[in-house]
C-alpha cells in the first residue's frame, strides 16, 4: 500500500471519527443505553433464574459462571455487533453513491474506514466497560492473556459482522427497504450466537447444526475465549472465521459488481 | 366528542390505506415485512421455550404464565409497530431537515399527525394470530370470567401506556441534534418491558412501576387479568398515565419553542 493510499485511509477514518463525535449527546446515549439494559436485563434475569432454582448449575454453568458469561457476552456485543452500515443502503437508494464512485478512493474503502473509526471508539468504550465491570466486582480478576486474545478475536469477528451487514446493505440495489434483513438477522444472531442463552443450553442437535454456521463466532466463541473456557482450538476457530469472512467477502464483491450494473443514480 | 374524534379516525384510515397501497406496489417488501414479524415471534417464543427446558419457574411464574405475558407484549407491539413505531425515526428526520414545519401547519393535532404520519399495516395481519396465543394461554391458565371481561380494557391500557411512554422519550429529540441516541434509548426501553417486574432488583422495580411506569405498563395489566395483582396497581397505572400525558404535552410545548426549523 502506497503512502498516498495510507494517507487517504487515515484522513477518511479521521473524518468519520469527527462525524461520530459531532453529536455528543447521541453518542453518549448510544454508549450508555446498551450498558444499562445489559445490567438491567441479562444480569438480573439470570440471577433471578438461579435464585428461583435455589442455586445449582444449568448445563454446567453455575450462577457465578453464568453471570461472568453474560458480562463477557456484553463486551463481545459492544465490539462485534456495534457497527451498522446503515448509510450504504440509503446512499444506493437516494443516488448518493454516485459521489463515492467518482472519488479517488473506492466506495467500499470509505465504508471500511467508517467501520474502523467506529471500532476505535468502541475499543475505548470496551476498556471503560471492562474497568467498570471489574471495579464493581461483576467480573473476577482479569487474565491479561485471555483478555488480549479475546479482544483480538472479537475484532476479527467484527469484520465478519461488517461484511454480513455490508452484504445486506447491497440488497438496496434490488430492494426498496433492506433494514428488514438486518433486523431479522440480528434477531437470529442474538438467539443462536448464545448472546443471552449460552449455546451449551441448546438441544444437542441444534448445537451440532450451529457449529456449521457463523453464529457461534458472533458471541459464544469469543466469550469463552475471554473466560478461558473455550473448547475449540484458537487456530482452527481463526481459520474457520477467516474462511467465513473470505466467502462472504466474495459474495459481497459479486453483489457489488452486479448491483452497480443496475444502479441508476437516482436524483441526478 | 364524536365530532372531534371522527376526523382523526378518518385521517388514520386514509394513512393506513396509503401505506397499504405503497406496500403492495413493492410486493417483496410486503413479504419481507411478514417475515420480519414472524422472525420476531419465533425468536421470542423460542428464547422462552429454551429457558423453560432447564427450569420450571422464574420467580413465581410458570412457562404458561411467561408465554401469556410474552404474547400480551407481542400483541401490544403489533399495533404499536403498525401505527406508531415507524414515526419515531421519521420525527427525528423531520426535526433535522426542518420538515416538521409542514406538520405544525396542518389543521390537526400536531402530536397526532407527527406520530401517525407513517403506518405499517402489514403488521396488523399477524395480530389475530398473536392474540390467539394470548387467548390460548389464558385458557390454559384458567383466567376467570372477570379477567376475560377486563382483558380488552386492560390491553388498551397497556397499549396506550407503552405508546405514551415512548412518545415522552422521543420528546428528547427536540433537544438533541442527531436523533439516533434518543431512538436507541427508546428501543432499549422496549427490551426492558419484555420481562415482568419481579426479575428486576427492588429499587429499579420501584422506580419503574411507581414513578416512570415502564414495567407497570405491561406487568400490572397482565397480573390483573391473571387475578394476581394488588387492588391499587391499575388505579396507580391510570394515575401515572395522566401524569405521563401532561409531562409529554409540556415537553412538546417547550420543545417546539426551541425548534429552529432548519429549512426556513
Amino acid at each position: 500500500m502506497s503512502r498516498r493510499e495510507i494517507g487517504k485511509w487515515r484522513k477518511t477514518i479521521s473524518v468519520s471519527l469527527s462525524r461520530y463525535m459531532a453529536f455528543k449527546a447521541d453518542f453518549f446515549l448510544m454508549l450508555v443505553a446498551p450498558s444499562f439494559v445489559f445490567i438491567a436485563i441479562n444480569y438480573n434475569i439470570w440471577r433471578t433464574i438461579f435464585e428461583s432454582r435455589g442455586g445449582g448449575s444449568i448445563s454446567g454453568f453455575t450462577m457465578e459462571q453464568m453471570l461472568h458469561y453474560q458480562c463477557w457476552s456484553f463486551v463481545v456485543a459492544l465490539l462485534v455487533r456495534s457497527h451498522r452500515t446503515w448509510n450504504l443502503s440509503e446512499h444506493i437508494r437516494l443516488g448518493r453513491l454516485t459521489a463515492f464512485l467518482l472519488y479517488p478512493f473506492d466506495a467500499w474503502k470509505f465504508y471500511a474506514s467508517e467501520f474502523i473509526a467506529f471500532q476505535l471508539l468502541q475499543l475505548t468504550t470496551v476498556v471503560l466497560v471492562l474497568g467498570s465491570l471489574r471495579y464493581f466486582d461483576f467480573l473476577p480478576p482479569l487474565n491479561s492473556d485471555a483478555v488480549l486474545v479475546g479482544l483480538a478475536f472479537s475484532l476479527l469477528v467484527s469484520v465478519l459482522w461488517f461484511v454480513i451487514d455490508f452484504t445486506f446493505g447491497l440488497a438496496a440495489f434490488w430492494l426498496e427497504e433492506v433494514w428488514i434483513f438486518r433486523v431479522i438477522f440480528s434477531f437470529f444472531a442474538v438467539l443462536f450466537s448464545g448472546a443471552f442463552i449460552p449455546i451449551e443450553l441448546f438441544p444437542p442437535a441444534l448445537q451440532q447444526f450451529l457449529a456449521y454456521t457463523p453464529f457461534p463466532f458472533i458471541t459464544s466463541v469469543p466469550a469463552h475465549i475471554f473466560m478461558g473456557t473455550s473448547g475449540v482450538s484458537l487456530w482452527s476457530a481463526t481459520v474457520t472465521l477467516l474462511g467465513w469472512i473470505g466467502g462472504l467477502g466474495v459474495c459481497a464483491s459479486i453483489l457489488w459488481r452486479r448491483g452497480l450494473r443496475l444502479y441508476s443514480a437516482a436524483g441526478i | 366528542m364524536r365530532e372531534s374524534v371522527s376526523p382523526y379516525l378518518r385521517v388514520l384510515h386514509q394513512q393506513m390505506l396509503n401505506s397499504l397501497a405503497k406496500l403492495m406496489s413493492f410486493r417483496l417488501n410486503f413479504v419481507l415485512s411478514m417475515l420480519f414479524d414472524l422472525a420476531a415471534f419465533v425468536t421470542f417464543y423460542y428464547t422462552t421455550d429454551l429457558l423453560f427446558l432447564h427450569i420450571s419457574h422464574i420467580g413465581t411464574w410458570s412457562r404458561e404464565n411467561f408465554l401469556f405475558y410474552i404474547f400480551w407484549i407481542q400483541s401490544v407491539s403489533c399495533i404499536h409497530a403498525a401505527v406508531i413505531a415507524p414515526n419515531f425515526w421519521n420525527f427525528a428526520a423531520e426535526i433535522r431537515d426542518g420538515n416538521l414545519d409542514f406538520r405544525l401547519l396542518r389543521p390537526l393535532g400536531s402530536l397526532f399527525d407527527v406520530f401517525t404520519a407513517m403506518t405499517r399495516p402489514v403488521t396488523l395481519l399477524t395480530f389475530p394470530f398473536i392474540f390467539g396465543f394470548v387467548v390460548y394461554y389464558g385458557i390454559l391458565l384458567k383466567v376467570s370470567i372477570t379477567g376475560w371481561l377486563m382483558m380488552p380494557l386492560l390491553w388498551v391500557l397497556s397499549l396506550v401506556c407503552v405508546v405514551l411512554l415512548e412518545v415522552m422519550i422521543s420528546m428528547g429529540l427536540l433537544w438533541t441534534k442527531g436523533g439516533d441516541g434518543i431512538n436507541f434509548v427508546r428501543i432499549h426501553c422496549q427490551q426492558f418491558q419484555r420481562w415482568p417486574d419481579f426479575v428486576y432488583p427492588s429499587p429499579m422495580r420501584w422506580i419503574c412501576t411507581r414513578i416512570i411506569p415502564f414495567l407497570a405498563a405491561t406487568t400490572f395489566p397482565v397480573r390483573a387479568v391473571l387475578g394476581q395483582g394488588e387492588w391499587w396497581e391499575i388505579p396507580l397505572l391510570c394515575g401515572l398515565l395522566i401524569v405521563v400525558w401532561f409531562v409529554t404535552r409540556s415537553l412538546w410545548v417547550l420543545g417546539l419553542r426551541r425548534y429552529e426549523s432548519a429549512s426556513s
